[in-house]
């Protein structure tokens, strides 16, 4: 599933990040937005333009574009 | 080693954004720079001497850059310094953003580059539940390493001791074991801070925004607040100074022209100046709070669906907030948004927020109005509806670049410590009073010798005799089709442009009563005050950072939105009838040709 329709208080692992902006791109990273690195949504994305999640101790407010982007899976449980 | 150039040694401060870089610089220099807890405060290199410990040194802050890949405009500045000057770094650490940061820092150290690092904050770190293994992280790296709190004198003197006995030696870094974060590093645990459970949780996150936001303006604006009540005492001594100073002078038999130039013109000025310094001071104020506190981000971050409609990211949030102080500001602080596009869009809004010269404007024009209150409402709701024609027109259909999408910290609550406010609210109002209130005062100055002077340079009895008068008479077309044909009120116009406080400045200066005006052409005057062209001082703020063109653009698209809006609000007022009527007219034809264009294809 995307990130932007994670819910909220649940762990996730990054599957593929699909993003082509290089400004962008080098963000994720900076932040430690990678593939594989769990991230915990603290305020999911739905009706909002924005959702917040926790990575590295970071919280990190990511637009839903980019979210739409990222490929997660619920951390530990496989597909959801 | 160190760079020695005539005894002078060059540090550079560098880190990640929200690091402390900054509280560093302050502390080595004894400055008095910005510094916030938001990502952007610091938006340009500063650099001083300082002397430590016997030793001359030059030290350099720059602007957070997350990596060695820049994203912003202010970003890129830094990696720039980072890589092209030589001398040492300081790289300051937020401990618990101290993986993320090594990763840069052992680049830096494999291309040679002469590095401390300086790990911040690391109480807080260890709070939660963190640990970091210093001695290790010494070891993988082969450079100095010291850890501490950077804004106090013990966490300062450590950094100067590192530097002062800074040796160079060819690194030799461990990548393997540096690679295995758990070898130095132990996650702190987060748990979130109940302030977060409020800001941000979806039933109370947005009224506490707007409370945020009325509290912000209440302390500079409100009757109660700080800005209002200073105003009030600080006119009211200039006030007396003024009768006093008229009576020494009547006295000492002084001309009229001296007497009127000292009275109207120089305590006139400051008068003018004391109606909105402190509620400008009294912003800068309230807007370091929240930028100490942590809440800033979380401002971006709640704006960013109504900013993302207009083209612009919730990063510029804090920009269109300095705009109520002044538009130079509001421009200078764009500096932080992702690229040229994005601070044209910020631009087109800034320049139509009533800043702090434009507020007391409206006010003493609004005081001619049978119902003030109502009156200014009805002003503000139109420029809100030309700052939305602007977002969603202008900066949509000529800035089409599309916005980088939002991607921020939100940074963790801290108590805004009262000395790095104040220090913060010293800085920013020293600055607005060396920049702008001197402008504004030798406006003011000019605009009271030109209405006490006659073309033939004698003293003018009346303002009717006056250069300033003569000058309003060649523009007093531009105030015709508002319902106004005088002079006074078309000069004043022209000292608006030079600033914003010149229009109240000139009023004062020949004793506007407000007589001429009748509600339609006091409404339709009103409007083009707080519409038409930005002031000088902004206009070269825009041509400074932004370019030269688009500052020339600005200027003329807000004097003909000014002018077209305040004709055609005198004209629905007096006409209504026929105005609406006509107004139909046109809007029914625009949209049969697009039907009918529609048709053809």
């Amino acid at each position: 599933m995307k990130l932007n329709l994670a819910k909220q208080n649940k762990s996730y692992k990054i599957l593929k990040i699909e993003y082509n902006m290089p400004l962008i791109s080098n963000r994720l990273r900076d932040l430690g937005i990678v593939e594989l690195a769990t991230i915990t949504v603290i305020r999911e994305g739905k009706n909002n333009a924005c959702l917040i999640i926790l990575v590295n101790e970071r919280l990190v407010a990511v637009s839903n574009e980019i979210a739409s982007k990222i490929e997660v899976t619920l951390n530990g449980n496989g597909n959801e | 080693m160190v760079t020695a150039m005539n005894n002078l040694y060059k540090v550079l401060i560098a880190g990640q954004p929200n690091s402390g870089k900054t509280t560093v610089y302050n502390g080595l220099t004894g400055s008095n720079e910005k510094v916030g807890n938001w990502h952007g405060v610091t938006t340009a290199s500063a650099s001083k001497m300082a002397k430590i410990m016997g030793k001359n040194y030059l030290i350099t802050d720059t602007p957070g850059a997350y990596s060695l890949n820049p994203v912003t405009l202010e970003e890129t500045e830094a990696v720039n310094k980072i890589l092209n000057e030589r001398g040492i770094i300081v790289y300051v650490i937020e401990a618990k953003t101290l993986p993320s940061a090594i990763k840069t820092v052992s680049s830096l150290l494999n291309s040679g580059k002469k590095i401390i690092i300086a790990v911040n904050m690391v109480k807080e770190f260890i709070s939660s539940g963190g640990k970091i293994n210093f001695s290790a992280l010494k070891n993988f790296l082969n450079c100095p390493v010291i850890h501490g709190e950077f804004n106090t004198i013990k966490g300062i003197n450590e950094i100067k001791k590192a530097i002062n006995s800074y040796v160079y030696r060819k690194p030799q870094i461990n990548e393997k074991l540096l690679e295995k974060v758990s070898n130095y590093y132990t996650f702190s645990t987060y748990k979130q801070t109940l302030l977060d459970k409020i800001t941000l949780n979806k039933i109370t996150a947005i009224p506490f925004f707007i409370l945020a936001v009325a509290v912000t303006f209440y302390i500079a604006f409100g009757r109660y607040g700080i800005g209002v009540p200073l105003s009030n005492l600080l006119s009211q001594g200039f006030s007396l100074l003024n009768d006093k100073l008229t009576v020494i002078l009547t006295n000492a038999n002084v001309s009229k022209f001296v007497l009127n130039l000292v009275t109207n013109g120089v305590v006139g000025a400051l008068t003018g100046v004391a109606c909105f310094l402190p509620q400008t001071a009294s912003l800068y104020l309230a807007l370091a709070i929240l930028e100490q506190s942590g809440y800033a981000s979380r401002l971006a971050y709640l704006s960013e669906g109504l900013f993302k409609r207009g083209g612009l990211s919730g990063r510029a949030i804090f920009s269109i907030f300095m705009g109520f102080g002044c538009t130079s500001v509001s421009i200078l602080s764009s500096g932080g948004l992702e690229n040229i596009s994005a601070r044209k869009k910020s631009a087109l809004i800034s320049g139509l927020i009533p800043c702090s010269a434009k507020i007391p404007v409206i006010a003493y024009l609004s005081s001619f109005s049978k119902n003030p209150f109502l009156f200014t409402i009805c002003i503000y709701l139109v420029g809100v509806l030309v700052v939305l024609f602007q977002l969603f027109i202008i900066s949509k259909k000529v800035l089409n670049k599309p916005t980088v999408p939002l991607l921020i910290e939100l940074p963790p609550y801290r108590i805004p410590n009262p000395r790095i406010v104040l220090k913060s609210l010293l800085t920013d109002a020293k600055g607005f009073i060396i920049k702008i209130c001197t402008v504004i005062f030798v406006i003011s100055l000019t605009a009271s010798l030109l209405s006490s002077v006659t073309p033939t340079l004698k003293y003018a009895n009346t303002f009717d005799n006056s250069i300033l008068y003569y000058i309003g008479k060649v523009f007093s077309f531009i105030t015709v089709p508002m319902g106004v044909n005088d002079a006074r009120l078309s000069a004043s116009i022209i000292a608006g442009f030079f600033a914003k406080e010149g229009v109240l400045s000139s009023l004062l200066s020949v004793s506007f009563n407000g007589s001429v005006f009748t509600t339609a052409s006091l409404f339709a005057y009103t409007i083009f005050v707080f519409l038409y062209s930005p002031c000088i001082v902004a206009l070269y703020t825009v041509a400074v950072e932004i370019g030269k063109s688009f500052a020339i653009k600005l200027s003329i698209l807000q004097l003909v939105e000014g002018l077209i809006i305040s004709y055609y609000s005198y004209a629905i007022i007096k006409y209504t009838a026929i105005t609406i009527t006509v107004t139909l007219f046109i809007i029914t034809v625009i949209i049969l040709i697009k039907f009918i264009k529609r048709k053809k294809i």
